[in-house]
């Protein structure tokens, strides 16, 4: 990186800025050309290939980003945009576990930087959707495979209580075995049913699961955009208790955080946005 | 911008107990419009409001919940913290008492307090705190009264008015949810189904 002169960084420097200009005007294609031109130049400033990659992806063209993502990455790995435009471009062709990494790593990174910054937002909801999607696709394979399980084992049954009987059985008792059967089955089936979060695991003013929960010296846990956005507009106290309360008194809520996390995976469904 | 996903959830979560809380929320209009919203209480138990059906209009402004809602008193109501003219409502919660932690549930129900515990001291209608400090026996008579002519109207001779609104040629439905909207005036239904 060293190599390259004062003079030639300067240079690219300037076609960035005449990508960004032609970005804005929505000429994708001449903003491209400028950023590639500027890569040339300095084939090693992770921005020049994430500024690219935004064209291709205002263009749909998916492998490019991917590309250009890839070795942004590469080059800045803390790149939040990098990150999440990689993540996009994974998830279009379907990989969605590595898809899914790339948006959780966006999504750390963006909280470091700006908790409560627009992208945050934008990069749950693309989460959130791959992950609902992810669930709904798994939770069908699960539903199909008990489905299957639970037709051969009532046969099975059926079949064994018809060779086994004797005149002394009791018919209720094989009834009574098939209506267990069916108990069994059902039980097995509920993580996957879609019913409400535990409000526990719940902003007391978004009402939704919590995403980066912080608590107050009072004890009470808020999403932290929230009470953030919470003591700038309304006034500085702990909207539960009313409690005087300083934005530097918020810490992060790690217990809380874990148990969404372990929450979110067994029950997917959870992460339907409306 | 209005917090669409809180306020559907507080709308299904109000109404999940509205039998036990005597308190329910619903859209005004059929237009799907979340910021403009009827609320009811009923009168509690012991009080001269018992009995009556109080209807709330309820409006949300665009920085809800940092923002409170606007409620004010549809239904004409004797009482020392509202308005007897216009429903407007004295209530600290509903101005700089508000909190994001509160709800729409939790605002009906201290509407639904504040008619169980009026405060004459903070008087948003003088007339009848007035009347509620120097004579009470008259302030519980003449609330009463109100209670029966303006609370129970509603739902008193509704059918009737929706046969002749009927014969008048407008379809059942539209005369039903326009009585229901103007609570039960059958000359403001009339005027607004021409007008529609």
């Amino acid at each position: 990186m060293a190599s390259v002169p004062k003079s030639v960084s300067k240079q690219a420097e300037q076609l960035r800025e005449t990508g960004n200009v032609a970005f804005k005007k929505e000429r994708f294609g001449a903003a491209i050309d400028a950023y590639t031109e500027a890569i040339v130049l300095c084939p090693n400033v992770s921005v020049y290939w994430t500024n690219r990659a935004l064209c291709h992806m205002k263009r749909n063209d998916w492998t490019r980003v991917e590309e250009d993502c890839t070795r942004a990455v590469e080059l800045d790995n803390s790149s939040v945009k990098a990150h999440y435009m990689l993540g996009r471009a994974l998830l279009v062709r379907q990989d969605t576990t590595r898809g899914i990494k790339e948006l959780e790593k966006a999504l750390d990174l963006g909280r470091g930087a700006d908790p409560s910054g627009y992208m945050i937002d934008e990069i749950w909801a693309v989460l959130a959707e791959a992950k609902y999607k992810e669930w709904e696709d798994l939770s069908d394979q699960r539903a199909w495979k008990l489905q299957c399980l639970s037709d051969a084992c009532r046969q099975a049954l059926r079949v064994h209580n018809f060779l086994e009987s004797s005149p002394d059985d009791d018919e209720s008792t094989a009834s009574k075995q098939l209506e267990y059967l069916a108990e069994v089955f059902s039980k097995a089936a509920e993580a996957d049913k879609p019913t409400e979060v535990p409000d526990y695991l719940c902003c007391k003013i978004t009402f939704d699961i919590f995403r980066d929960p912080v608590i107050t010296p009072c004890g009470v846990t808020y999403e932290r955009a929230v009470i953030l956005e919470h003591l700038q507009k309304v006034g500085n106290f702990d909207p539960l208790t009313r409690e005087p309360l300083e934005p530097h008194q918020l810490v992060p809520n790690l217990a809380i955080k874990q148990a969404v996390q372990a929450f979110l995976s067994e029950h997917g469904w959870a992460y339907k946005t409306n | 911008m209005l917090d669409v996903s809180r306020v559907q959830k507080e709308l299904a979560d109000c109404n999940k107990d509205k039998a036990i809380s005597g308190v329910s929320i619903d859209l005004h209009g059929g237009d799907g419009d979340l910021s403009h919203l009827a609320g009811t209480i009923s009168g509690p138990v012991g009080t001269p409001y018992e009995g009556g059906t109080f209807r709330i209009d309820v409006r949300l402004p665009s920085g809800y919940p940092f923002e409170p809602p606007k409620m004010q008193f549809v239904t004409k109501v004797w009482h020392p913290n509202i308005s007897s003219q216009n429903g407007a409502i004295c209530l600290d919660i509903l101005k700089d008492q508000w909190s994001p932690a509160l709800t729409l549930k939790t605002a009906l129900l201290s509407l639904q307090a504040l008619l169980s515990a009026p405060e004459p001291d903070d008087p948003q209608d003088a007339v009848v705190a007035q009347q509620y400090l120097r004579d009470y026996p008259m302030f519980v008579a003449t609330a009463r009264y109100w209670t029966e002519t303006f609370a129970k109207r509603a739902s008193v001779g509704i059918e009737e008015k929706v046969q002749k609104l009927v014969e008048m040629g407008f379809p059942e439905a539209l005369v039903r949810s326009t009585l229901d909207s103007v609570n039960g005036d059958e000359n403001m239904a009339l005027e607004k189904l021409c007008s529609g």
